[in-house]
């Protein structure tokens, strides 16, 4: 190799090592590769060499183009990379800020989320949700659930009355006089809703929620009454070993007529039951009201108190709190 | 109902201890609420004295020095404060070194007279919650140096019963012991021999209204001394039952109400005039009672009166001018069937539920009323003296001869039951209950009612009985089996559930509020269709809400109280509102929002929320759930922001409200900044349809913006509707992405951009097509609104 090659790639080798930015290697390439370059007048120069030279010196210079630009190549990399990594370097964050939260989720009441509750394990067991109005007239709110004017058990349910006659209905039972009158057994259904009693203080309000639930079938006894309430309480307190009770009680429009109280863990005196709902054998008188043949199907109709399981559900000991919907209160239920 | 253990225990042999009884006969159906001590105290140390002594203290105007004789030889000196003591009068006294409760007596010096001993009140001994006066025993019923706890018949308890309103029998003592008879404990009932009749008095007794008093009985007795005191026994039971004593003619009446469930009355015979007539109460007349409360009488009234006025209302409370008075010296006394359709209701029409009332109303045995009169008698000698006349019955019969008799299908039993009792079993448990059965033929068995079941009507009642008796534990818990048949879950629950979600995850929070409202919220967006409650709680709860923004409010309003700075508040739930002589019910969906778009954050700039955040709101809410294509115009209702509010259509039909409460109306309710609203009516708008698939195109869109100018009058709305209404086959979407006021535009005029998306599913577009399609685009812009391109 002729010593001035020698020296060009060895001061080029040099260079690209020494060279520490993108704009310099590529002035560097430009300089020896470039269209003008030390290295390619170098080559275009090979032409004056007499011929038996030229294969030799060609191939020199060749091999320190090829030399070189292999370098600059490797060079270019590293510079690359190193820039990546302070561009990586000056772009990080504190990743432990907040995130940006255009629409944090709100929540849904606790009282839509236990009837939800009830109403998917009913669904599950085949009862078909239906609704029905909450100002009633007389014959559907008392009369054809057997409870005629004047009959004591209207002491029981304080009632509103609005202008005109029509009355706030005091259960969700009427629901199952409407759907009766409309629907031929068998039956399984609920009725989630409103209720209204004209009642006010601590353990009262004016307006509660109740899920009914009705079945009419053939053969259908006070047995299966049973062992449905027992798998809803179960399934919906999620325990197996949750002791209930079956209490004779009475209502007109069910006979015979329970009410079903569950026992709280704390243990004082007799008073640690808890009534929960009330149920019993849907009563012939009703059925005939909706001309279904009592002797050939008999169905059994329960309901109940969704502030009190709700109560039980979450340990919420102020009824009233349902209705004030302070949000400290509500958003604690997720949704 | 309170009931004696006591007086329970001298009825009934059962030998079930206390808690026992409790716990069988809540089972049975008579559900005891609570079992308490009449005192909590241990009184076994307190003794009878008798005050032979009495003189002021010299240091205090209040205390005073008795000398109590305890029985022993030496008076005991004891120094006492309450208000009133007589000489020669029997107390209670508690010796030293005896408790009351947690207090022991010592020997104390009050003002250097040293006291041996206390005399108690009803409170100190834990008899009554109040009471300053000394607890004194009439002299005739007991002496000085007996045990007070023998004299009160103490230790003793009180059951609470809640009877349900089927079981009138059971308001007595009698009747309670006859439901204890069934689990075992015969039944002891006291003697009650007839009167010695020293009078031949009577007094007439006329029945207009046999239908609503069948059978009428009565009794003169004179010359009784009512001046004495009650026997001890009888007026610590009323006070157990929580009966007031009032004097022995009257506190006997009451005894024996709650002895064998005989409501009576005694009326004052020298004031009643010419004699007795039951019958309605006539237009417009009048009846002071004897509570002090005066009424106007209801035609449809039954009403006891003499032969110038009404002295009593039937079944219910007697007059105050007929009433027996300690100075009363010859009674009337009264035992009557009322029926319980026959009393109408008129108690509770008053608000007067008395205890004879909440009897005759649930059935009163129609075989009590001699036996009862005789008990009251028998008792109004013994405590008062005086001279019985003989009972006059009067009525359609005196005795109602047909029981009622029920066919009964034991087989029903095991059917309804999903028991397995033999017929054994079931005859057994009928006549434990006083049911007389006939079941010698083949065929039902007729089962013959006891003149005191009211309940008892039909083949079902019967089956109750077996039931109870039976026990609801020993019925076998069991699945019903029924055909799998897919539920038909109800549209609107779905929908609710769906829309719910949409709601909480747009950052709303659900509320449950009432669904009524004071009549100011009720009419906040004007409405004059509100259906009105006539028995209110309050006046804040009197209209039903008429869109759920009345009722919203105060959860708002609470909240932004509780230092809330931002709410989003929504409610699913029904409002009403009246059409002509209908009420209509409506399920609507609406929601709240105040205060700034988002939360305080570090990296997002503050921005208050406005209409059109509420509007988007609207629209990301509803579209997953329902088919919307929502069309707006101006609300103009009252109430509202005139600017910024609409009524929302879909589909040509109104479906809605959307936009800012009216800052005056802000401003009323005591909230501050912007408060924005949107409800809809879920009964109109339509649910999605399911969803059909279209072809993607295989070919590229082509965008182009377009910029317009048009006068300030011309809504978007207005605008986008012109060129999706063109239907123009390539028009795949567009969007309003700018509005432009100011620089290069006239001050009347704002300029919108609009982003127009062109895609066919045939071929690729070319530029000459999509030029043409804009073409038509700004023209019909530029005909129907006048729109000029902007350059």
């Amino acid at each position: 190799m002729a010593p001035d090659i020698k020296e060009i790639r060895s001061e080029a080798l040099d260079l690209v090592k020494s060279v520490d930015s993108l704009e310099a290697l590529e002035g560097l390439r430009i300089n020896y590769l470039g269209k003008k370059g030390v290295i390619t007048e170098l080559l275009k120069s090979l032409g004056s060499l007499p011929p038996d030279q030229r294969p030799l010196a060609g191939k020199d210079v060749n091999s320190v183009k090829k030399t070189v630009a292999a370098e600059i190549e490797l060079r270019r990399r590293s510079l690359q990379e190193l820039s990546l990594t302070e561009k990586l370097d000056e772009e990080s964050i504190d990743i432990t800020l907040p995130g940006r939260n255009y629409l944090p989720v709100g929540a849904a009441h606790p009282i839509t989320l236990i009837m939800e509750r009830i109403q998917d394990i009913f669904g599950n067991s085949g009862f078909s949700p239906v609704s029905g109005p909450e100002i009633e007239t007389d014959y559907y709110n008392f009369e054809a659930l057997n409870i005629p004017l004047h009959h004591p058990a209207r002491a029981m349910h304080d009632t509103f009355y609005v202008e005109g006659g029509s009355l706030l209905r005091t259960h969700t039972s009427p629901v199952q006089i409407r759907w009766m009158e409309l629907n031929k057994p068998p039956i399984r259904v609920i009725a989630p809703g409103r209720v209204y009693r004209c009642d006010y203080d601590q353990t009262h309000s004016p307006m509660f929620h109740q899920v009914e639930g009705l079945l009419v079938d053939v053969d259908v006894n006070m047995s299966h009454l049973k062992g449905l309430l027992d798998h809803f309480l179960k399934s919906f307190f999620q325990r197996d070993n949750i002791e209930i009770r079956y209490r004779p009680s009475y209502f007109p429009f069910t006979e015979p007529s329970m009410e079903v109280d569950i026992k709280l863990p704390s243990s004082h005196g007799i008073s640690n039951w808890l009534e929960v709902m009330g149920c019993g054998l849907v009563h012939p008188k009703v059925l005939s009201n909706v001309r279904i043949d009592h002797d050939k199907y008999s169905g059994f109709a329960f309901g109940l108190g969704v502030e009190r399981l709700a109560m039980l559900y979450y340990g919420i000991s102020d009824l009233r709190q349902f209705f004030v919907n302070d949000m400290q209160f509500v958003e604690q239920f997720g949704n | 109902m309170k009931i004696s253990e006591k007086w329970l225990r001298e009825f009934s042999l059962t030998e079930l201890s206390r808690k026992e009884i409790s716990e069988r006969l809540t089972m049975l159906g008579l559900e005891v609420d609570s079992v308490s001590p009449v005192s909590s105290m241990d009184l076994s140390g307190i003794v009878l004295g008798k005050i032979v002594g009495l003189e002021n203290h010299k240091d205090s105007t209040n205390l005073k020095i008795c000398q109590v004789d305890v029985g022993n030889s030496n008076p005991v000196t004891v120094v006492c404060g309450a208000p009133k003591i007589v000489e020669g009068s029997l107390v209670a006294y508690a010796p030293i070194g005896s408790n009351l409760g947690r207090v022991e007596i010592k020997k104390r010096k009050f003002r250097g007279v040293e006291s041996d001993g206390m005399l108690c009140s009803r409170e100190d001994l834990g008899l009554e919650e109040k009471s300053d006066e000394l607890l004194t025993i009439p002299v005739n019923c007991a002496s000085e140096g007996q045990l007070l706890e023998e004299v009160l018949g103490l230790p003793d308890f009180v059951f609470d019963f809640d009877l349900t309103p089927n079981r009138g029998d059971c308001f007595s003592v009698l009747g309670i012991s006859r439901e204890l008879s069934c689990l075992g404990g015969e039944m002891r009932f006291p003697e009650i021999n007839p009167a010695e009749i020293s009078l031949d008095e009577t007094l007439s007794v006329e029945i207009e209204s046999l239908e609503c008093c069948p059978i009428y009985a009565g009794r003169v007795i004179r010359d009784v001394c009512n001046t004495v005191e009650t026997p001890v026994y009888i007026s610590e039971r009323l006070s157990r039952s929580g009966v007031r004593p009032i004097n022995p003619v009257v506190d006997i009446t009451n005894y024996v109400m709650l002895e064998i469930g005989q409501p009576m009355h005694a009326f004052d015979y020298l004031k009643i005039d010419g004699g007795i007539v039951v019958r309605k109460a006539r237009n417009k007349e009048r009846l002071e009672l004897l509570d002090g409360r005066i009424i106007e009488l209801p035609t449809e009234a039954l009403v006891i009166a003499d032969h110038l006025k009404p002295i009593a209302l039937a079944g219910v409370m007697g007059g105050i001018f007929t009433g027996v008075l300690e100075n009363s010296t010859d009674v009337f006394l009264e035992a009557a069937y009322f029926d319980p359709i026959g009393l109408a209701g008129v108690a509770r029409k008053f608000g007067l539920q008395t205890d004879a009332s909440t009897r005759f109303e649930r059935g009163v045995d129609p075989n009590l009323h001699k036996i009862a009169i005789e008990r009251a008698t028998h008792l109004i000698c013994e405590a008062c003296g005086g001279r019985p006349g003989p009972i006059v019955i009067t009525g359609s019969s005196h005795e109602t001869q047909s029981k009622e008799t029920v066919q009964f299908r034991p087989e029903s039993v095991n059917k309804r039951l999903g028991t397995n009792l033999s017929e054994e079993d079931i005859l057994e448990t009928l006549r434990s209950l006083q049911f007389e059965v006939n079941n010698k033929s083949a065929g039902p068995w007729e089962v013959c009612v006891p003149s005191f079941r009211f309940d008892i009507g039909a083949e079902v009642d019967l089956l109750e009985e077996v039931a109870r008796v039976t026990g609801y534990d020993n019925i076998p818990a069991e699945l019903p089996q029924f055909q799998a048949r897919p539920s038909l879950h109800s549209d609107e629950l779905k929908t609710k559930d769906a829309l719910r979600q949409g709601f909480v995850w747009r950052s709303y929070t659900e509320v449950v509020t009432y669904s009524f409202v004071s009549s100011d919220k009720g009419r906040l967006l004007g409405n004059d269709d509100l259906v009105v409650l006539t028995n209110p709680i309050s006046s804040e709860m009197e209209v039903m809400r008429p869109n759920l923004l009345s009722s919203l409010i105060y959860p708002m309003i609470h909240n932004f109280h509780r230092q809330k700075d931002e709410l989003r508040l929504f409610e699913i739930g029904k409002v009403f509102r009246r059409e002509g002589n209908k009420i209509v019910e409506e399920l609507h969906a609406g929601c709240l929002r105040f205060g700034p778009l988002f939360e305080k954050q570090w990296d997002l700039k503050p921005k208050e929320s406005d209409f059109f955040d509420i509007k988007g709101d609207m629209n990301s809410i509803l579209s997953p759930i329902f088919e919307i294509e929502l069309e707006v115009t101006a609300s103009g209702l009252k109430g509202l922001h005139p600017g910024q509010s609409a009524s929302v259509f879909s589909n040509g039909v109104q479906i809605g409200l959307l936009g800012a409460l009216h800052p005056g109306l802000v401003r009323k309710l005591g909230l501050m900044g912007e408060v924005l609203f949107f409800e809809v009516n879920l009964d109109v708008i339509r649910p999605a349809k399911p969803k059909e698939f279209r072809p993607i195109s295989k070919f590229p869109s082509v965008m182009r913006d377009i910029s317009i100018v048009v006068d300030e009058n011309v809504s978007a709305q207005n605008c986008l509707s012109i060129i999706r209404n063109l239907d123009l086959p390539i028009l795949r979407d567009l969007q309003l992405f700018d509005l432009y006021r100011g620089q290069g535009i006239d001050s009347l005029k704002k300029s919108f951009s609009i982003g127009l998306i062109f895609q066919s599913s045939w071929s690729t577009l070319t530029d000459e097509e999509v030029d043409n399609t804009v073409g038509v685009i700004l023209k019909s812009l530029e005909k129907e609104i006048g729109a000029i391109l902007r350059k």
